[in-house]
């Protein structure tokens, strides 16, 4: 029997945690609140991971990026298994 | 007299200072600031702080932060006072995009307006 393919379901669209808090402007020295949008190695998650919208993951990149140069974010987390 | 704007200044400084030595940090380069024709609206220790990374063998900074109002040519000096300031650990001087305020300002519309809209993102 052939195997099936996989069909992709359009799952829910996730909402944008900044609108929903009604951010105007990610905060680079907001590093708790963009601890939540890095993976465990450091990495800045993907869209489709948090759901973030567009204009929001353009800011959130920019300030991740700011916060990453003051040391207040990790570049890579080195002990991670 | 040129236009002036806005900025934010943090860098990290040496954990081995003491109180003392932050607080002169923190009036050197404000005084730099505002003997240029600049403004210094905010200055702020934020203490010390554990860094996510190792930076020259340290792994821990004290955080000094400003506000200011400058020209580009106040910001370029500082810059090339920073970098032969051995008690500087890192820098960042980036244009004040005003978060705080602005995220309030946000907030305040959302709450006025009905529940059904969407988040407003006021344009910078």
């Amino acid at each position: 029997m052939p195997k099936k393919k996989k069909e992709k379901k359009p799952g829910r669209k996730k909402p944008c945690k900044f609108c929903m808090d009604h951010v105007a402007a990610i905060d680079y020295k907001d590093h708790n609140r963009l601890r939540r949008f890095v993976t465990d190695r450091g990495k800045i998650a993907a869209r489709r991971i948090t759901g973030t919208c567009a204009r929001h993951q353009r800011q959130l990149a920019i300030a991740i990026k700011r916060a990453r140069h003051l040391a207040l974010l990790p570049f890579v987390r080195e002990h991670y298994r | 007299m040129p236009k002036l704007t806005k900025y934010e200044f943090t860098w990290i400084l040496d954990p081995l200072l003491d109180d003392a030595a932050v607080t002169a940090s923190i009036e050197k380069y404000a005084k730099s600031v505002r003997d240029q024709g600049g403004e210094v609206t905010l200055q702020e220790n934020w203490g010390r702080k554990k860094l996510a990374f190792e930076m020259l063998k340290k792994t821990e900074g004290i955080y000094a932060f400003m506000r200011m109002r400058a020209t580009p040519a106040i910001v370029a000096e500082l810059n090339r006072i920073l970098r032969f300031d051995e008690q500087v650990l890192r820098t960042l001087i980036v244009l004040d995009e005003e978060w705080e305020a602005r995220n309030l300002e946000a907030a305040k519309q959302a709450g006025v307006r009905s529940a059904e809209q969407p988040a407003p993102t006021p344009t910078a």
